[in-house]
């Protein structure tokens, strides 16, 4: 399937680890962003001496459920710089708390929250942002932090690798889609990929958040209230605002400065 | 590319008997040339999984009970194998010090790097010679320990609490290591009832809470007293940089999963996690490595190490290790520790209360300001066995 496409690089998955294997033996080494297994309950041996340095990212199904499988692929670690894609759904904090104990780097996989999956993604914000045992990124909110400390122009949807203009998915039948971000709810195609049919929405709700948003909550449910998340992108803001102004009084009281 | 992690147990004799030891003692002596077998054997696995390095923890029964000219063959041989795969090796030494004298200072010094380690307890209650007691043991440890120091031999130590330990606190404990033996590098390794039945080992595992309070009260001594001094005291030292700086240098019984880590090669070749499941549970060896064609094969085939390996999975489920604010540090403690202790690997090990609170200790001390980046005078201690396996 890789060869399909032109010289696009790739982001190659499989729920088997030996496929995975063999594309990182092939000449398309090169082009591979990464590799993603989304099978956690197969074995990770063919792949731990493959392509050392390939970023490898789990794709978890069930947070719950395959809680216990992260530990089998700990020794990823030694040749591999490894994530693991959670998503957000019911209990999925506790799967973020087990994968940063490991060593992995996270990446929540956000649709459009309700309540109380905003909660628990506060309370994964809080330990993020001030448990000592979190010493891994937990994207979407290590990114975002960053961008309000810096001042940077930042999307989310770069941020999830959901642009639709530098990502684009193939389906396990070889359709290539925006993702499933643009899926229309009833599932009869896709929206149009140009997130700035949905930014004129946000733009006339003058949101505050839009510079680092853009409308990724918007889709796919358009009526979709975006309070709770905008709760989370204020928490952010706070804590980068927090983290300089503390810099800034480190710097002015060093000996350097005075 | 990583280094490979391997403990090898040459014979299980030894010259002393103390009553708390795990290991079923024979006179088996492995062969020089199984040795070249195994080793073979070890780095034909070692390619296969792409490591470069191998890290050899000479650990006994009694290292020294072998002749210094065993090991001059030994090294050579290995040295030789691995110059022609193209591999490193670094060798560590566990001993007892009890058979040191200076015909050892050559090898010690060429092969170990002038590295050793050994143990000794605070007070001691169970080591004890073979045609003696436990004064006559300290008698002559304290007097080997000091001639390896005058040979310029860098002496880590092992110190395994027991009940009177727990009794007489922790500033006796850190003063008899400290200042009456004048040691800069030592750590504390908790026991536990492993092997056949013995008078002693009913009185492990030790009173839990006793223990974490003496372990709290330990850190909180160095802190205020080893750090200035440029003491490394085990675990300590790596739990501060742990929670200074994110940095997991920690013993094996608080990584993600020993069995990604190493494996313990006996003298008759028997292959297992560590010391005391090749000596004492024939049950749980992964296979014997000199009957097998292939060390690779057998790991991935071992029922008894894929029981290792699924162990933290299935702890996260039936304990509470994920609602423990120290998963990061700990993953469910030593399977052996709960093997000896509960009968059962798949339990949470039973000092989990006392490391809780040393992690706690640790995180306070930290954050209250008592311990600074970066711990001062607290770098490069001597690794031994005790890094990966305590005994
Ligand atoms: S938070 Fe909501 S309103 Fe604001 S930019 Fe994002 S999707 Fe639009
Ligand atoms: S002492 Fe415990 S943690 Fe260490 S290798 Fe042995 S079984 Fe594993
Ligand atoms: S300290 Fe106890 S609860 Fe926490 S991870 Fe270790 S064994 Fe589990």
């Amino acid at each position: 399937m890789a060869s399909g496409h032109g010289d696009s690089n790739l982001i190659i998955r499989s729920r088997d680890p030996s496929e995975l294997a063999e594309c990182l033996c092939s000449g398309n080494l090169q082009r591979i962003c990464h590799v993603q297994v989304t099978g956690l309950d197969s074995e990770p041996d063919p792949l731990v001496e493959k392509g050392p340095g390939v970023p490898v990212d789990l794709v978890v199904g069930n947070p719950l459920e395959e809680l216990p499988l992260l530990y089998r692929w700990t020794p990823l670690l030694t040749n591999h710089p490894v994530r693991a894609t959670i998503p957000v759904a019911a209990g999925f904090s506790k799967a973020v708390k087990l994968a940063v104990a490991l060593n992995f780097a996270v990446k929540l996989d956000v649709l459009q929250p309700g309540p109380p999956l905003v909660e628990e993604l506060h309370r994964v914000l809080h330990a993020y942002l001030h448990q000592t045992a979190v010493t891994q990124p937990v994207e979407y909110f290590h990114s975002l932090l960053l961008a309000f400390y810096r001042r940077e122009r930042l999307t989310l949807w770069t941020v999830q690798e959901e642009d639709p203009g530098l990502y684009r998915h193939v389906t396990d039948d070889g359709l290539v889609t925006p993702g499933r971000r643009f899926k229309v709810p009833d599932g009869s195609g896709y929206f149009v990929p140009e997130p700035g049919f949905v930014i004129r929405e946000c733009e006339s709700a003058r949101c505050e958040h839009i510079e680092h948003c853009a409308g990724y909550f918007r889709l796919p449910a358009r009526e979709y209230d975006c309070e709770g998340v905008k709760s989370l992108f204020r928490v952010l803001k706070g804590a980068a605002e927090d983290l300089r102004s503390d810099l800034d009084s480190y710097d002015s009281g060093s000996p350097k400065a005075r | 590319m990583g280094s490979f992690s391997l403990i090898l147990l040459p014979t299980l004799r030894c010259n002393a008997d103390c009553d708390y030891c795990f290991e079923r003692k024979s006179e088996h002596c492995l062969e020089i040339d199984q040795l070249g077998i195994i080793t073979g054997k070890v780095m034909d696995h070692m390619e296969s999984i792409q490591r470069d390095s191998l890290c050899i923890y000479w650990q006994g029964g009694e290292v020294l009970t072998l002749p210094p000219d065993w090991y001059r063959r030994a090294y050579d041989l290995i040295g030789d194998m691995a110059e022609a795969r193209g591999k490193r090796v670094f060798h560590y030494l566990q001993s007892n010090l009890l058979g040191y004298d200076a015909k050892w200072n050559g090898i010690i010094s060429e092969m170990f790097g002038n590295s050793a380690g050994s143990s000794m307890d605070f007070p001691n209650l169970h080591r004890r010679l073979k045609a003696g007691g436990t004064v006559e043991y300290n008698l002559i440890w304290t007097r080997k320990l000091r001639e390896a120091r005058d040979a310029g031999i860098k002496v880590g130590i092992i110190a395994i609490p027991n009940s009177k330990t727990l009794e007489l606190g922790a500033e006796r404990f850190y003063s008899y290591f400290a200042d009456e033996l004048g040691l800069s590098d030592f750590q504390v390794n908790t026991p536990f009832p492993g092997g056949a039945g013995g008078e002693v080992k009913p009185g492990f595992p030790l009173d839990e809470a006793g223990l974490g309070r003496f372990l709290s009260e330990l850190a909180e001594i160095w802190t205020r007293r080893g750090l200035e001094a440029g003491v490394r005291l085990g675990p300590f030292h790596s739990l501060s940089e742990y929670f200074l700086n994110g940095t997991k240098e920690l013993n094996c019984i608080w990584r993600d999963n020993c069995a990604n880590e190493f494996v313990c090669v006996g003298p008759r070749g028997h292959v297992a996690q560590c010391d005391c499941w090749v000596t004492s549970y024939p049950d749980h060896r992964f296979g014997n490595i000199l009957d097998e064609g292939s060390l690779t094969e057998m790991l991935r085939k071992s029922g008894a190490r894929r029981d290792l390996k699924s162990r933290p999975g299935i702890l996260i489920e039936r304990e509470d290790c994920l609602e423990c604010e120290y998963l990061s540090l700990c993953h469910g403690g030593c399977p052996v520790r709960a093997f000896t202790v509960y009968g059962d690997l798949m339990r949470k090990d039973p000092y989990c209360g006392a490391y809780r609170r040393l992690f706690q200790t640790m995180e306070n001390l930290v954050d209250s300001g008592h311990l600074e980046f970066p711990a001062r005078g607290a770098g490069g201690g001597t690794q031994t066995a005790a890094a990966v396996a305590p005994k």
